[in-house]
């Protein structure tokens, strides 16, 4: 298989597991994305940060296969992604966590987690999951998944895509609206996650949390890639980093 | 009451839960389709036609009878069903469902249309097989062995499909594809496949329905449209989408047909709709609707 | 730039439609007016009414976006009632109009206030279902409609008990003159304050409630209307071709309508009128082989909505626009 290789921060060589360059988006006739650049490599935890509006989920959202209307290159492990159906996509490893959690109500909270399909051998097994979120193990018989506090359907919504042995994960502002013991509780399975080689893309708005878990962090403002930096910079960045996060 | 009017009250009873075997069939598709695919299925109607037809053309004239035509037909109609979403119904799925019904209300009268073109308006007699000819008195009424056979499998199928949806992970699947395919999608399930499969479903629960009715009513191309309308009545009145809706709205407003025909014929024809208005008035989401 | 001329440059644009819709109407009612000696003056009246038909359900689809699959009800009822009260009573013809369009308008309230809850794809459910009692009624109201065999021969009263209709050339006028004031009706109504709130409920619901408009009572309002002009073209039908049968109350003329403002244009003003014009004429040409005319009209149906939303008066605006 043919890996990209690219020096990583420290200096060391580490395979780009994503690379998506000049990227466009549009909702109709609106523009939103506007020439996008971004590199996240094997095992990172790399953020997308930027002010509500700026084209954070739309660009997950062009990487899972969902936005229809989209040009630009967007190069999985190697293979050109950007034509092809969330379905396949979804299959080459990639899962989503949405920004609205997707928990379906018609379904139960057990039916919820095993909704998604293993994609191979190397996902979590459910002990595993509820070793991770204890909580979920006492709901499993509730009957409608949005019968679910907040907390408890971000939970599930990362639960059921840790199980299918997918290893390239979206997240979309998985804290937005928790209260900070569940916030604390997210940030360590992330922690778990960068340690069993997981990679990630996280889509935040909570600057403290970012700087908690991630590796590397790009600034998205009005549909481009406008700054980027490595974590242990950000304490030097936070002036600019919270500019960038205001309204 | 005297013994005659028990009789017929009964026996009118019966007439109507066989009407509400087909109108829960067919209102059960609409149902499956509708979650789906977001589209009210004008087809429907044509296409238990032609699952009467089929059953006439495979079952009279290719020799495989009555119970061979009761497996290949629905088939055959699931599959025509299958090309035709695959065809068509890829343009509209982005834009107003209204245009579905539109687009399916244009394909129905071609359908019809054609049937009218090679057999006439007039009806072709269809004859209930041999094994399930005669009938058994129960004592308050006569059941004709055919008639209690359509009630069955209506049972069966519907409580089958209930269960199969609400009970299975396929069912899972197929449920949360209905309020958010594109999340489903992300989780790599083929949702479009999922959608046309859908689709031949619904649509070969007409095609039961028409070969279970071939020899009860008369096999004719208008016998379609008339029952698919009061089945819209039964959808609306179930609570568009709602699979557990449909079923019992089906039952129930042939069984209060069949009431009406005893105490007060000249309405038979018109009671449905009479309760799909009070319905509306008093709950205008339907009887089992979620959505608004 | 855009952003500065655009102010003017759309009142321009509107007073060029406006001049170009007043060249259109005259253009219509010059051709109409020859008509009968170039074509068999019933046929046109027969356009004229379908035409009437069509705008009246365009000024429900077109301007407020509700689909109605059962506007037969009001057309095929109202041609029974204006025929009834003309056979039996003798009422005038504009009596008969009168009793026709509140027939209609009466239906559309019941129906409207039922209805109108639901939106979209229900609505058309429901419309749907309650025309088709509105038939079965039919069939069994022999008294008023004549059952299976209809309402024949209605005859053509003098018009306000002084003008003699009865013949094909005057009906004619008769028919032409309710058509263009009906037509005018419909057009002032557009363009009235009424209908700038409608187009307001059809482009942006959330937006017309949150500005205080009560939406509800406008689409009621609007489908009333709408049925009260499907209720009028039902009765000049009655009237001008002395027949009123189960056909005018089927579901086939409630697809057929729509056929007619799909294939002209839905929303447009002239759309309607041209859809008529079509089906009607495709009616001619199949003359002899009736039973094509369900499929061709569900081709019709099939090629319009997968490839010509917009219509023929739409589509031809839309290139306009563009340059
Ligand atoms: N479904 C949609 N239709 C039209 N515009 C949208 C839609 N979703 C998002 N947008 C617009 O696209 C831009 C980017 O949105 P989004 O990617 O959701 O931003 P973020 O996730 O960074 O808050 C915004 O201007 C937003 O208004
Ligand atoms: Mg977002």
């Amino acid at each position: 298989m043919e890996q990209l290789l690219e020096n990583t921060a420290d200096g060391t060589a580490a395979a780009v597991d994503l690379e998506v360059s000049d990227l466009n988006a549009w909702y109709g006739e609106s523009h939103v994305l506007h020439g996008m650049n971004l590199t996240v490599r094997k095992g990172e935890l790399v953020t997308l940060m930027g002010r509500n509006g700026a084209g954070k989920s739309t660009t997950l959202n062009c990487i899972n296969g969902l936005m229809r209307k989209r040009k630009g290159r967007i190069q999985f492990r190697g293979t050109d992604i950007l034509r092809m159906a969330p379905e396949r996509i979804a299959r080459m490893g990639i899962a989503t966590c949405p920004e609205d959690r997707a928990i379906f109500s018609s379904l139960t909270v057990g039916e919820n987690l095993h909704l998604p399909p293993l994609l191979n051998e190397r996902g979590m097994s459910v002990e595993e999951i509820f070793d991770l979120f204890p909580n979920l193990r006492d709901r499993l018989g509730t009957a409608s998944g949005a019968k679910l506090s907040g907390g408890e359907q971000q939970m599930l919504a990362i639960a059921r895509i840790l199980r299918t042995g997918a290893d390239f994960l979206l997240l979309d502002e998985p804290t937005e609206g928790l209260a900070p013991i569940i916030i604390d509780q997210i940030a360590a399975t992330l922690k778990i996650l960068g340690e069993r080689g997981y990679t990630v893309l996280l889509v935040e708005q909570n600057f403290r949390f970012a700087q908690s878990v991630a590796d590397r962090h790009y600034m998205v403002d009005e549909g481009r890639i406008v700054d980027q930096f490595s974590n242990d910079l950000s304490d030097q960045m936070k002036q600019k980093i919270e500019k960038y996060l205001s309204l | 009451m005297d013994h005659l009017s028990i009789q017929l009250i009964a026996g009118q009873v019966l007439i109507g839960i066989i009407n509400g075997s087909f109108y829960a069939l067919l209102a059960l598709g609409l149902a499956i389709i509708f979650g789906m695919l977001n589209i009210v299925n004008f087809m429907q109607g044509a296409l238990y036609m032609l699952g009467a037809f089929m059953a006439y053309i495979v079952g009279e004239h290719l020799g495989i009878g009555y119970w061979g035509a009761l497996i290949v037909c629905p088939i055959l109609v699931g599959l025509f069903g299958i090309v035709l979403e695959r065809v068509f119904f890829r343009a509209i799925y982005d834009i107003d469902p209204v245009y579905g019904l539109l687009l399916t209300f244009g394909l129905a009268i071609i359908i019809e249309g054609i049937f009218r073109i090679i057999f006439g308006s007039a009806g072709i007699p269809y004859s209930i097989p041999d094994s399930l000819r005669g009938g058994i008195n129960l004592g308050f009424v006569f059941l004709p062995y055919y008639r209690g056979w359509v009630v069955l499998v209506s049972l069966v199928v519907c409580l089958g499909t209930w269960l199969a949806i609400e009970k299975t992970p396929i069912g899972a699947r197929l449920r949360a594809a209905t309020e958010n395919p594109g999340a489903v999608r992300t989780f790599g399930i083929n949702v479009p496949l999922m959608v046309t499969c859908t689709y031949g479903f619904g649509v070969a629960l007409a095609g039961l329905a028409g070969v279970m009715a071939a020899p009860i009513y008369s096999v004719s191309p208008q016998m379609g449209t008339s029952i698919l309308i009061v089945t819209f009545a039964v959808v609306v009145i179930g609570g568009l989408g709602s699979i557990v809706g449909a079923i019992v709205a089906g039952y129930g407003l042939g069984i209060i047909e069949g009431l009406t025909k005893v105490f007060f014929p000249e309405a038979s024809s018109t009671v449905v709709f009479v309760a799909m208005a009070i319905i509306l008035l008093l709950r205008p989401k339907g009887l089992f609707g979620r959505m608004a | 730039m855009m952003a500065m001329l655009s102010h003017t440059h759309r009142s321009d644009s509107r007073k060029l439609q406006m001049k170009l819709n007043l060249i259109a109407f005259a253009a219509m009612a010059g051709l109409l007016v020859i008509a009968p000696f170039a074509i068999y003056p019933l046929l046109v009246v027969q356009i004229l009414c379908f035409a009437l038909f069509a705008c009246a359900f365009n000024l429900l689809m077109g301007f407020t976006g509700l689909l109605s699959f059962g506007h037969a009800m009001f057309y095929g009822w109202s041609a029974y009632i204006a025929g009834h009260v003309s056979k039996e009573y003798g009422a005038t013809p504009e009596l008969a109009l009168l009793f026709g369009m509140a027939t209609g308008a009466m239906l559309g309230l019941i129906v409207g206030a039922l209805a109108i809850k639901r939106q979209g794809i229900y609505l058309a459910m429901i419309t749907l279902a309650f025309a088709q009692m509105m038939f079965f009624l039919a069939v069994q109201m022999h008294a008023i409609t004549g059952g299976e065999d209809g309402l024949q021969g209605i005859p053509r009263n003098r018009l306000f008990g002084l003008i003699d209709i009865d013949s094909t050339g005057r009906v004619y006028w008769f028919a032409l003159g309710v058509f263009l004031l009906a037509f005018l009706a419909m057009w002032r109504i557009k363009r009235s304050p009424f209908g700038e709130n409608l187009k307001a409920i059809r482009e942006n619901e959330p937006r017309a409630i949150s500005l205080g408009c009560n939406t509800a009572r406008y689409k009621l309002a609007a489908f009333v209307l709408s049925a009260a002009f499907s209720g009028l073209a039902g009765s000049l039908k009655a009237i001008s071709l002395q027949l009123a049968t189960l056909t005018d109350v089927g579901w086939q003329i409630s697809g057929e309508v729509i056929l007619m403002t799909l294939v002209g244009g839905v929303g447009t003003i002239f759309g309607p009128v041209i859809g008529a014009v079509v089906v009607v004429g495709l009616e001619q040409m199949l003359l002899g082989f009736d039973d094509w005319i369900p499929v061709i009209y569900g081709s019709v149906f099939v090629l319009c909505v997968l490839f010509f939303r917009k219509g023929i008066l739409g589509q031809i605006q839309h290139v306009f626009q563009k340059d």
